[in-house]
Order: C-alpha cells, then sequence, then structure tokens
C-alpha cells in the first residue's frame, strides 16, 4: 500500500483497493443494459430498474 | 413482416369466412381493395389493430360480432368472431388468431377482455408469449406508421406533431431502446443512492475523528504517567538520600545511645575492678599473713603428728573409742568382743594406758590449729587467683569499651556534620506526601490510560466496521458513479445515433419528396418537424404548404422509414436497431385528399413506399391514372361488396368497378346486411 493509500485509510477511510470505473466497465454495462432493453423492449415489466442496479451491482463489488 | 393472408370470420360486417391474400412477390408487391365508403375498409385495416393488440379505433367497437350473426343468436346465448392473420417475419411464419366470444345480452354484444383468446403459433407451434412476440414484430408504437388512413397521414407533416416524426425515429430505429435504458438506469441510481444512504445514517461521525481523539489524549495521558513516573522515581531517590542524609542522624542518635551504653559499662565495669581492687586488699590483709606463716605451721604439725604416734601425746579419742569397742562387743575387725576375752583384756590394758584427758585436748586444739592454718592458706591463694582472673577480665573489657567508646565519638563527630535531623525529617515527610500524591496520580493516569486503551480497542473495532462499512460505501458510491458514466455514454450515443437516423431519414424524405414534388424539397429539422422548402434566389427557403404537399411529406417520411428499417435489417443491424426490419405499409384512402395531381405523383411511388403495400381505395380515388400507375405492381386486387336488404338505400349506392375488362358490383341488394370480399386477382 502506498503513502497515500495508507493515508486515504486513515484520513478519509477509504478501504486499501480502490475501485476503478474504467471504460471497458461502462462500455460493458451499456451493451448488457441495451441487450436488456431490447430483450423487455414491449414487456411491461417494472422490475427493469432493479434489473439494471443489480446489473451495476455485478460490475463493481 | 411481410402480410400473407387475413381471414375474418363474423367480424363485424364481414359475414361467414371472408379471406383476404395479402401475400406479395418483389416486383409485385402492392394488394388493392376497393370499396366504397361504409363497406369496411376502415374495419379490415382495424382488424389488423384488433388481431395483433386486441383493440381497434372504430364506431361502435363493442359490435365486434357479425350483425346478422347477432340477431339470429337468441337472448343469453354466444358466438364468436375470430381475425386470423398469417405473415412471416425473419424467416418464420406466424399465424395469429384471435377470437372474442360474445354473448347476447338484452339485444346487446356483451363481451370483456376475458372473453377473448389471443393464440400465435409460429412455424405450426403454439408460443407461450404471444403479446410479447407481437410487439417485438410490430410493436403497438410503430404499428401507426404502417397501419394508417391516408387522408389523415398529412397531420404527419405539422409541426405539432413533430413528437409523432421523433418518436417514429425513435421507435422505427430502436432508439427508444436508449431511452428506456437511460430512464431505467437513472431509476437504477437512485435505488444504489438509496442504498447507500441506507449504509451511513445521516450525520454519523467518522470513527477516525473519535480515534484521534482517543489517540491524542493517550498520548497526553502517556506523557503525563511518564513524566510522573519520572518525577515519582526522581522523588524516590531524594526521599532516599533524605533518608540516608537521616539514617546519618538516626545513627548519630544510635552512637549516641551506644556511647551512654558503653560509657555506663565502662563505669560499672571501672567500679567492679574497684571492688575487686578492693576484695583483693582486704583479701591480702587478712588473710596473706598466714600465707606468709605456713612454712613454720607446717613444721609445728610434723612435730605433734610425730608425738603422737609415739604416743607422747595423749589421744582421747583412743580412750573413747577403745570404750565404745568393749561396749559393742565386736571389733572393727569383726572379731567379737566377749567379757573375759582376750581381746577385751587387752582393750582393758590400753585404756589404763591413755594420758589425761587436758593433756589431749591442748594437743587436739593445737593440731586443729594448724589444720587451719593450712587451710587458710590454700583458700588465700584460691581467692587470690580468682580474683586476678576478674581483673583480667574486666580490664580486657574496659580496654574493649573505651576503644569502642573512642570510636563511636569519632564517628559521631563526622555524622554529625551536615544538617539537622528535625530538617531532614520534614522534607522527607514532605518528599513522601508528594510521592503519595504522584503514586495517586500515576494510578489515575494508569486507570484513565487504561480506559482510553480500551475505548481505543472499541474504537479500532468500529474502525474495521467503519472499513467495511466504507467499503460498501465506496463500492455504491461507486456504483453510482458508474451509473452515471453509463448514462453519460448512453446519453451521448442516444444523441448521436438519433441525430444520424433523423439526416438519414431526412435524406431519403427529402430524395422521395423532390421525386414526387420536382422542385421542392423536404427535410426532417432539429426540431423532429417535417419542413418542406423552395429553393429562392439559391437558397432555400420554408414556404406554405398545401394539405397534399404534407401528405407527400408524411408518406415520404413513412417510406423513408421503412426503407432505412429494411436497409438496416438487411444490413444485419437489427441487434443494433431493434426497430429494423420489413414492414409492410397498409393505408386506407392514401389519395383521399389529394388533388388529380397530387394523387398521380403519389400513385406512381406508391409502390416503392414499402416492400410490401395494402391501399384500400374507393372509386372516385381509383383514377385511370392511379390505375395505370399502379396496375403493374398489383399482386391482389379484391373488391369489397357492400349487400344491403334495403332497395332504396341499395340504389342510392349502387356502383360498380371494371377491372381488366370486368364490372364489379360494389353493392348488392341481398336479406341482410353485410360485406364480402371478392377477389378480382
Amino acid at each position: 500500500m502506498s503513502k497515500e493509500q495508507e493515508e486515504n485509510v486513515k484520513e478519509k477511510g477509504l478501504p486499501e483497493e480502490s475501485i476503478e470505473i474504467t471504460d471497458e466497465i461502462t462500455r460493458d454495462l451499456v451493451k448488457e443494459i441495451l441487450e436488456l432493453e431490447r430483450d423487455n423492449l414491449y414487456v411491461n415489466r417494472a422490475n427493469l430498474k432493479e434489473q439494471i442496479a443489480t446489473l451495476v451491482k455485478t460490475k463493481v463489488r | 413482416m411481410k402480410l400473407k393472408k387475413m381471414i375474418l370470420h363474423n367480424f363485424r360486417q364481414f359475414y361467414g369466412k371472408q379471406e383476404i391474400d395479402l401475400e406479395t412477390s418483389k416486383d409485385s408487391n402492392v394488394v388493392v381493395i376497393h370499396g366504397e365508403n361504409g363497406s369496411g375498409k376502415t374495419t379490415i385495416l382495424e382488424a389488423f389493430s384488433w388481431c395483433l393488440y386486441g383493440k381497434m379505433d372504430l364506431a361502435q367497437s363493442q359490435n365486434i360480432l357479425n350483425e346478422k350473426i347477432f340477431n339470429d343468436l337468441p337472448q343469453g346465448m354466444s358466438s364468436d368472431a375470430k381475425v386470423v392473420l398469417l405473415f412471416e417475419d425473419r424467416h418464420k411464419e406466424y399465424l395469429i388468431t384471435r377470437s372474442v366470444q360474445v354473448k347476447n345480452v338484452a339485444g346487446k354484444q356483451y363481451h370483456t377482455p376475458q372473453d377473448q383468446t389471443f393464440e400465435i403459433m409460429r412455424d405450426g407451434i403454439v408460443i407461450d408469449s404471444p403479446k410479447t412476440t407481437v410487439d417485438k414484430i410490430l410493436s403497438k408504437e410503430l404499428k401507426k406508421y404502417f397501419f394508417f388512413d391516408g387522408e389523415r397521414i398529412d397531420k404527419l407533416a405539422k409541426p405539432e406533431n413533430a413528437k409523432d416524426i421523433e418518436d417514429g425515429i425513435k421507435n422505427i430505429m430502436g432508439i427508444a431502446v436508449y431511452e428506456k435504458g437511460i430512464k431505467h438506469l437513472k431509476e437504477a441510481k437512485k435505488i444504489l443512492a438509496d442504498e447507500l444512504k441506507n449504509i451511513i445514517p445521516e450525520g454519523e461521525v467518522s470513527p477516525y475523528e473519535e480515534e484521534d481523539e482517543i489517540i491524542k489524549e493517550l498520548d497526553e495521558y502517556k506523557i503525563k504517567l511518564k513524566n510522573n513516573i519520572k518525577r515519582k522515581e526522581d522523588k524516590i531517590a531524594e526521599k532516599e538520600k533524605v533518608s540516608e542524609e537521616l539514617k546519618s542522624v538516626e545513627e548519630l542518635e544510635r552512637d549516641e545511645k551506644l556511647k551512654i551504653e558503653k560509657e555506663n559499662a565502662l563505669e560499672e565495669y571501672n567500679t567492679s575492678y574497684q571492688k575487686l581492687i578492693e576484695k583483693e586488699k582486704s583479701l591480702i590483709s587478712k588473710e596473706a599473713y598466714l600465707a606468709i606463716s605456713s612454712d613454720l605451721i607446717f613444721e609445728m604439725n610434723n612435730f605433734l603428728e610425730e608425738k603422737r604416734e609415739k604416743g607422747e601425746l595423749p589421744s582421747g579419742i583412743r580412750e573413747q573409742f577403745i570404750q565404745d569397742l568393749i561396749d559393742r562387743g565386736t571389733c572393727i575387725c569383726g572379731t567379737s568382743l566377749v567379757e573375759g576375752d582376750v581381746h577385751v583384756d587387752h582393750l582393758k590394758n590400753l585404756l589404763h594406758k591413755t594420758v589425761k584427758k587436758s593433756v589431749e585436748d591442748g594437743f587436739l586444739r593445737l593440731s586443729a590449729f594448724t589444720d587451719k592454718v593450712s587451710n587458710v592458706e590454700k583458700s588465700f591463694k584460691e581467692k587470690l587467683t580468682e580474683l586476678y582472673g576478674q581483673k583480667d577480665t574486666l580490664l580486657g573489657k574496659i580496654e574493649k569499651v573505651t576503644a569502642e567508646l573512642s570510636d563511636i565519638k569519632t564517628e559521631m563527630k563526622k555524622k554529625a556534620e551536615g544538617s539537622s535531623s528535625a530538617e531532614l525529617i520534614a522534607k522527607r515527610e514532605s518528599i513522601e506526601e508528594t510521592i503519595e500524591e504522584l503514586t495517586e496520580k500515576i494510578g489515575s493516569y494508569k486507570g484513565k490510560i487504561e480506559e482510553l486503551q480500551s475505548a481505543h480497542e472499541a474504537i479500532k473495532r468500529a474502525i474495521e466496521q467503519h472499513q467495511t462499512q466504507n467499503r460498501q460505501v465506496q463500492i455504491a458510491e461507486k456504483r453510482i458513479e458508474l451509473c452515471q458514466q453509463a448514462i453519460y455514454q448512453m446519453e451521448d450515443i442516444y444523441e448521436q445515433l438519433t441525430n444520424k437516423v433523423r439526416e438519414k431519414l431526412s435524406d431519403k424524405v427529402s430524395k422521395v419528396f423532390t421525386t414526387i414534388i420536382p422542385g421542392k424539397h423536404a427535410k426532417i429539422n432539429h426540431n423532429f418537424e417535417l419542413e418542406i422548402t423552395k429553393e429562392v434566389n439559391g437558397s432555400m427557403k420554408k414556404t406554405p404548404t398545401s394539405t397534399g404537399e404534407n401528405q407527400v411529406a408524411s408518406l415520404a417520411f413513412i417510406s423513408s422509414l421503412v426503407n432505412l428499417a429494411k436497409e438496416w435489417d438487411e444490413g444485419g443491424n437489427s441487434n443494433v436497431f431493434t426497430g429494423a426490419g420489413t414492414y409492410p405499409v397498409v393505408m386506407d384512402s392514401p389519395f383521399g385528399a389529394l388533388d388529380d395531381t397530387n394523387r398521380d405523383l403519389i400513385s406512381k411511388y406508391v409502390q416503392s413506399l414499402a416492400p410490401q403495400v395494402i391501399v384500400f381505395v374507393s372509386t372516385s380515388q381509383w383514377s385511370k391514372e392511379v390505375e395505370n400507375n399502379l396496375k403493374p405492381y398489383i399482386q391482389h386486387e379484391y373488391i369489397l361488396q357492400y349487400h344491403n336488404p334495403n332497395q332504396e338505400k341499395f340504389k342510392a349506392s349502387q356502383k360498380s368497378i371494371t377491372i381488366d375488362g370486368i364490372t364489379y358490383d360494389l353493392s348488392v341488394q341481398d336479406d341482410y346486411e353485410f360485406t364480402k370480399v371478392v377477389k378480382v386477382k
């Protein structure tokens, strides 16, 4: 752990490992959301937001 | 979607089973259905809608069952109306059947959505989700662009309907997916934000701040403890020093006592010694002369003994002794002494030979004296020897004590130098008080430190928990951040895609419009308005538009939409553009509001509108030009023959149409009212 990370851990309480949101993660998410939306485009399912939230959770955990 | 066949079964005015073959070929892609007003053109248009979605936009839409069938239906009895649609989509054949059981309730058609049955077979197999399947093939949102009333299509070209243009673009091109995705993603973001709120309650103090406070306090107390321990150690050292000093004083006192003791002892020894000297003097004075005359007395004793042994000195003992032996009758040797015996006689002779008693006593007294003198000499010497021994002992003690006293005095002198004992004691007491205070403080500090350490341990656990919590917080925040980034990305794509599609469609619209109406241009502007312009002095300017021009622009838009969807579908982009696909265009009265010129122009273009075009036309719209323009592309041609029991009405509406030299009655008198689909071609 770098000094800066140590300081972060100490001062800001941030965890040791930082989670980076890369363009690849974002692209994958967008792609999967679009697939989900396409599959459900004409299906009146109120739980799409929950499904997307779950999808986001699988990307950052 | 390629329409193949429609079967109407007791549906509205279509009595019995009526079939319309809709299948077209690439070159002959047009189906024309002729019918006068009220014959059922719009009903067929709405039959598509009812079959696909269960709804239709017709007057008295509750009356689905054919009137003749219903009128024959006894009260409380039911009968079915049905529409079957056969079509192909992406190389799969779909057979959709929707029917409804209509009951005669007090002469009125009664049915509920539950009375409807809806079934889809795909390649001969019934599928589980008919509604979703229909939506995927042709959603309700899209339907209005392909199944429409031509007389009202011009409305699309009006600015207030720009939203329809925009929606059409978005829905057909699947851009709506992005729109919905963004909407749902924003909602998901809110869910995640709410989750974040639940992780850390508002106003909660960070345990790190608490830890910092504790560590700070702990450090302070540790310093205090250290300082006080050091102070205590210093005080203890100081006390030891004072005690040492005090010890010296105490030793002085003890030396003093010892000195006194020694002095007393010395005095006692000296007194004893003096007594011994006195005793010696007395002994010598009383008994020393005997010791001096001891030799003379010895010589006298020897002289007297010699006399006595010679018998020259009477012995009172012998006379008495002899008499005692005679009296007792036994000699000291055990010989019996009996009167008259020799022994007794001999003893009696001895008695006669004894000296006088006074002489003997004198001798005895002298002997006693000489013996006594001899004993006195012996005693004197012994006593004197003892005295000398005692004197020697005492002298040794005196000498020792004197030396000790001397040492004590020297030591005392040395020790007496320095502070006084009282001061030292006070000082030591003060130090002891300080030490006591420091001990209390140290104890207190230790207690406080233990308390703080305990609190620190607790806060460490809280920090661990907080770190875990923080991890969750960070994850939650990152999830929200990811949502936001995805939203930005999707919005960006959405905007780019929308503009790309709009521009592409605009180009197509312009091309189609100019083909139909040369000299004028149409485009889809940034506000998704169909804009008709004309070149004036080298620049394109908006011009006032006629209904015909608006209708042409609208058809051009629909045509462009259909063709772009087809292009992208054929280009394998259906995964990207969900609306990409092949769509038919089903138009009721497409030439209704057009003047002759525009009608002719449009009729030239109808076959290009879509891969499959179904048009419903009345005889008034079916001009020679229109017929000539469409003829080469017609695959099927039907007439809707209206059967009418009312003779007067029949006479009034009696019309016919001649197709390929054959005349067909469009209105026929019959026993009851219904429409018959008559195939012409």
